[in-house]
């Protein structure tokens, strides 16, 4: 199976980015703003591309969302978006697609065969599904990480990545497209601590420049919202197509509250036990749209961590 | 003189259908494409219809490129369109017989895009229907708005709404769209609203005369506006019956003759939020808010120049 990703790096992107290239077939990565400015993630994405030694195409995305005010997620992930480490200036440029038409033309040429995994702001994807809605028989799936069935983390409810563009998301997750989507109630569930973190330190200078990049989050995470391990959010999106033995996830409807000013951008899950027959005055329960993740396996940061190390020990 | 390049970007639509058919048939006007967009009906029937009306005056050759099937952001209009009054002013199909001519594979978005992006000569963009696809276009190409040299657009209105009382059907229906491209910062921008289109009636006397020129543009536009005349006399009467606005036509002859119109510069924004206000145009009339002049806003326009306008293009044949 062949996978594009489409993301903001951002710390736990940059994660994803290195666990997809380890096991899966990354063909391009797309960038999107939110953890930063777009010409901020286009550009880590350059810059880890060069440091991995990834020959993988990228094209920049959406600056701002389908609709309102553009979030920044400096307060988290730094001025440049992945502050915490020195990475080297990229060695090329982006491609001269915008990444929603890399999107299409990459589905359009793998039809049935693409898997996109989503682990910024929905924005691109929804512009790709609503400019070429024959894009939507073309994937073979999406998988992304975004909302949250508990706590929030922009608001009481909402999680960022789905918060930055409630519109889009929502186009997404009705589009009819196979959906994977792993929430924050479960990737903070997936954190490595400061001794796992050590433990990367022992490899090259890949593996030493994502040790440093976890520390800045860490620190910004305990700083921010008071956690002592470093969630690694986005690679949780691509667990089920690396290991599934290492998430479990059951289906749900799934749907994005957007008018009210208290809880737009929560994803709202439909997690009841309906029984069948008379229902009275309980709302019926609508056909599930998502596999939504519920529980990550011990064995998960590891696995993750192995990646960066593997990928670590091959750079010439 | 060179003939001015321009597209169209349409939900035809009995009025699109007429400004179709200037923009066609004016020897001064290179139509080099048409774009289609969810609003008065279905995309499907707006790039249908827009196919017939091209066949139908032998201008087939123009190609035609489907766009976004519903707003940018929304699933649906603010009111979802099965519960919205129809008041039969554009029908489904149009009145004249089925498109032998096909639509491109290409979506409208991409057309747009690739096609700015190789320009030389300039190309006023020309949208009559909600901008999902200008907005779209506007995401996805960075460099978009400082590659369209003009906007002509109808919609919005400053005085009275037509589909809600404050909003105006194009705005309306993809609200966000719509704050997007006056906000864009396009070199310049040229609003028709209902302000003005409610000027420029056409009288049923003036649909006689179309038909009388015995071309197909005119026996055409008998139909269309004089569907449209039925349906304004029944459910939305102008200060005169017998007479009904045909709103995009009005941007296109502006191209030919910018007198048809009279127009301020001023700040004019989009409200997304409110829910009796969405899609309203917001225009400083006085200047009192910090937004600085984006946008040519119309509040007249000279009936019987349009009215001359039309005929005389509609007398000419491809």
């Amino acid at each position: 199976m062949k996978i594009l990703l489409d993301c903001d790096p951002g710390h736990d992107d940059a994660v994803a980015i290195l666990y997809a290239a380890c096991h899966l077939d990354l063909i391009a990565i797309t960038t999107v703003y939110g953890n930063q400015t777009v010409d901020h993630t286009t550009n880590n994405a350059l810059r880890l591309c060069r440091l991995a030694q990834l020959n993988i195409p990228v094209a920049r995305g959406a600056a701002k969302p389908l609709h309102g005010p553009m979030m920044d997620g400096g307060i988290v992930h730094g001025a440049t978006g992945m502050d915490g480490a020195e990475l080297p200036e990229p060695d090329r440029d982006v491609l001269d697609e915008h990444a929603v038409e890399l999107i299409l033309r990459l589905a359009r040429d793998n039809r049935g065969k693409l898997l996109l995994a989503a682990t910024g702001a929905l924005t691109n994807v929804a512009l790709a599904l609503s400019v070429e809605p024959k894009l939507r028989e073309w994937l073979r799936g999406i998988t992304i990480m975004g909302g949250t069935t508990g706590i929030g983390n922009v608001t009481p409810v909402a999680e960022f990545n789905v918060f930055c563009d409630p519109e889009a998301a929502d186009i997404v997750l009705q589009s009819g497209v196979p959906i994977w989507l792993v929430g924050l109630d479960v990737t903070r569930r997936v954190g490595v601590d400061a001794t796992g973190i050590a433990s990367l330190r022992q490899g090259g200078a890949l593996a030493r420049a994502i040790a440093d990049l976890l520390d800045f989050f860490l620190a910004s995470l305990k700083r921010v919202h008071g956690l002592d391990t470093a969630s690694l959010h986005d690679p949780c999106a691509l667990v089920p197509f690396i290991d599934p033995s290492l998430m479990t996830y059951q289906p749900a409807h799934v749907a994005v509250e957007r008018a009210s000013p208290i809880t737009r951008g929560m994803t709202v899950c439909d997690l009841r036990r309906l029984g069948r027959g008379q229902l009275g005055h309980i709302r019926p329960g609508q056909t599930p749209n998502v596999l939504l993740a519920r529980d990550p396996a011990p064995g998960l940061v590891p696995h993750i961590l192995d990646a960066i190390r593997r990928v670590d020990a091959r750079l010439v | 003189m060179a003939r001015r390049k321009l597209i169209l970007d349409v939900d035809t639509g009995t009025d699109d259908a007429v400004a179709v058919m200037y923009a066609a048939l004016h020897p001064d006007l290179e139509l080099i494409g048409v774009t289609t967009v969810n609003g008065n009906v279905t995309v499907d029937h707006c790039t249908d219809n827009t196919l017939r009306v091209l066949d139908f005056i032998n201008r087939g050759d123009i190609p035609v490129f489907e766009g976004l099937a519903r707003p940018i952001a929304r699933s649906d209009f603010p009111i979802p369109r099965a519960l919205k009054k129809s008041t039969g002013v554009h029908g489904t199909a149009l009145d004249v017989p089925p498109a032998t001519s096909v639509k491109q594979n290409k979506h409208a978005v991409e057309f747009l895009i690739e096609t700015y992006r190789a320009a030389t000569d300039p190309i006023v963009l020309v949208p009559t229907g909600p901008l999902s696809n200008i907005a779209a276009a506007i995401a996805m190409d960075p460099k978009f708005v400082e590659r369209v040299p003009e906007i002509v657009l109808m919609g919005g209105a400053h005085h009275h709404g037509n589909v809600t009382p404050s909003a105006e059907m194009n705005i309306w229906a993809d609200p966000d769209a719509a704050a997007s491209v006056f906000a864009a910062g396009f070199p310049k921008l040229v609003c028709v609203p209902l302000d003005a289109t409610h000027q420029a009636l056409v009288s049923r006397q003036v649909c006689d005369e179309m038909k009388a020129l015995g071309t197909p543009a005119g026996i055409a536009a008998e139909r269309f506006i004089g569907r449209r005349i039925g349906a304004y006399d029944a459910n939305q009467p102008m200060k005169e019956a017998g007479a009904a606005p045909v709103h995009d036509a009005l941007c296109v002859t502006y191209l030919i003759d910018p007198s048809v119109i009279t127009t301020a510069l001023l700040h004019v924004a989009v409200e997304t939020y409110g829910a009796l206000t969405v899609g309203r145009t917001v225009v400083d009339t006085n200047k009192r808010g910090a937004g600085k002049p984006n946008c040519h806003f119309a509040f007249g326009a000279d009936r019987e120049k349009f009215c001359r306008m039309l005929l005389k293009t509609f007398a000419l044949t491809a």
